[in-house]
């Protein structure tokens, strides 16, 4: 027999007030598979209208994601690349920093045991700043402004990184562990290199050049491979689902991190656009025709008026800064620069 | 321009669909906290709520080439929650049955203790009598009532006679009667009983 819910027991006994009929009405609901359908409905209520702002502590839930992390990492298809990796290190046996890079990885597996329970350690790059940093395995680079980029404590064992950005990445050789970047549309696997990726969530491009020695950019879910060479930019465009491969000059890619705005014949709407995360403004365009201006300079640790000012000599431009103005939470927005052409 | 919290759920729902651990990391961050406290209203237990949580993106993963788009998300992630649920509610209600037929059993004398709204205050109370009780009555009277073991059962395992069984298991519930009979527990219920 069909046993009718009480919604207001349920709710009560969501919220912790019930009594032991209760508990034992709120069983037979559970346990009866006639109930199934209603329960279902009943309690689909109160998860749409379950609250998401909640104003007690937030639970500590990484130790779940990083078991979940586990759990799914092994799906995915690095060991399929181990050979080849192999292959590249007889031939750069050559190379001295390795064996002191692998000494020191060694020693400190032997002294220090890896905790059992690893924990994510990021590294954050404000809004107009650039930040050197340094990885557990020797690698090191430059994060690029408004970029982030997360790791596990296990990264010896696992040289997975996630890139949120812009980086540029001298990776250590380690023969045993592929080093692997990972952003939302493509992973770069590394085989000891210097190369610049560049992930930002509001531009529909991945971007990655290679300085010297080699990557394999993998698409997620194996939909794509590429091997790339030294001065090479692919660049994975994520609306058409297709990349393509240029060959570049990939110094111009990395100069940012020498505190280099560098632009060679690029449209005024690709130089506004880093100028703008350089300096954490937005542009305001009043005539789309001056985005496809091309321009070419070389800015070094100038201020943003300055820069601004410099290409209104040399573009078609005028401008003019805004009032920063205060959002609905109380924080200043970002300076807004308005372009307007020059008549 | 946007931040990198700026992706919609809509565009991480079609990254998690190409494979993207970058994706699902995001719809972690977003939804972990919401399905471990809706998880844990109904079953009460930190470390079953977190089981739920985990297997809920477990799930989650394994068919993220069945998702389809926002609305079947949301019921996608309840519908997992809830079979999860369900299970673990119905395994916790078999294992702690002894709790509610003790307290049934004590509500015959003082039939409030069923209607008081405080449940949980009440199982909390039983198991922490039960703990005070003397070692051995109290190791007799686990295994008759949460184990569910035969009285000769017990007698043959701890090497004593059926009546000492026997006798352990009334003092104890006369322990229980008595506990339960006074103090606070029968003011309080007086109280709410009024309320009503």
């Amino acid at each position: 027999m069909k046993d009718p819910i009480d919604y207001k027991i349920l709710q009560k006994f969501a919220l912790g007030k019930y009594s032991l009929k209760d508990f034992k009405l709120v069983s037979r609901w559970f346990e009866d598979k006639n109930n199934e359908d209603d329960l279902k409905i009943a309690i689909q209520q109160h998860w749409y209208g379950f609250s998401e702002d909640f104003s007690g502590d937030e639970k500590d839930l990484t130790s779940v994601l990083n078991q979940l992390k586990q759990k799914i990492a092994k799906e995915r298809p690095v060991v399929l690349f181990r050979k080849k990796i192999q292959k590249f290190y007889t031939r750069a046996a050559a190379i001295l920093l390795l064996p002191l890079i692998l000494y020191s990885v060694y020693s400190t597996f032997q002294k220090v045991p890896e905790p059992e329970i690893s924990s994510l350690i990021e590294i954050v790059s404000p809004h107009g700043a650039r930040t050197h940093f340094h990885l557990p395995d020797g690698s090191e680079g430059w994060l690029n402004s408004g970029s982030r980029l997360k790791y596990a404590t296990g990264f010896l064992k696992n040289r997975t990184i996630e890139l949120i950005g812009e980086a540029w990445f001298e990776v250590a050789p380690d023969v045993k562990s592929p080093f692997v970047v990972g952003t939302p549309h493509l992973d770069v696997q590394v085989l000891g290199t210097k190369f610049n990726v560049a992930a930002f969530p509001d531009e529909n491009v991945t971007e990655v050049v290679l300085q010297e020695g080699k990557v394999k950019v993998n698409g997620y879910n194996g939909t794509f491979t590429v091997d790339m060479k030294p001065d090479e930019k692919f660049t994975y465009n994520k609306d058409l689902q297709s990349g393509t491969i240029q060959t570049v000059n990939a110094n111009q890619f990395s100069s940012w991190k020498d505190g280099l705005l560098v632009f060679r014949n690029e449209p005024l709407s690709e130089v506004l656009k880093r100028i703008g995360r350089w300096y954490n403004v937005e542009f305001v365009l009043t005539d789309p025709e001056i985005a496809k201006f091309r321009y070419r300079a070389t800015f070094q640790e100038e201020q943003i008026e300055e820069v601004i000012r410099l290409i209104s000599l040399t573009a078609p431009i005028n401008y003019s800064f805004n009032k920063r103005e205060m959002g609905d939470d109380g924080v200043f927005k970002k300076r807004i620069i308005t372009i307007q052409r020059k008549i | 321009m946007k931040n990198e919290q700026s992706y919609t759920e809509q565009e991480l729902i079609s990254l998690l669909r190409s494979g993207s651990q970058f994706a699902f990391e995001r719809l972690f961050e977003n939804y972990s906290q919401k399905l471990y406290r809706f998880s844990l209203s109904y079953l009460k237990s930190e470390t079953e709520a977190e089981e739920i949580v985990q297997d809920v993106f477990l799930k989650l993963w394994e068919n993220r080439d069945k998702l389809r788009n926002e609305t079947s998300f949301q019921s996608y992630l309840f519908t997992i929650a809830f079979n999860g649920i369900r299970k673990h509610f119905n395994k916790k209600a078999r294992d702690e049955r002894y709790r509610t037929e003790i307290l049934e059993f004590l509500s015959d004398e003082n039939p409030a203790i069923e209607t008081n709204p405080d449940f949980e205050t009440l199982v909390i109370k039983l198991e922490s009598l039960i703990d005070q009780m003397p070692d051995r009555r109290k190791e007799i009277f686990r295994k008759r009532k949460q184990e569910g073991k035969a009285i000769r059962d017990i007698a043959g395992e701890m090497e004593i006679s059926q009546k000492t069984v026997e006798n352990q298991i009334t003092e104890a519930m006369n322990y229980l009667k008595k506990e339960f009979g006074k103090d606070r527990i029968s003011g309080l219920l007086f109280f709410y009983v009024f309320l009503d």
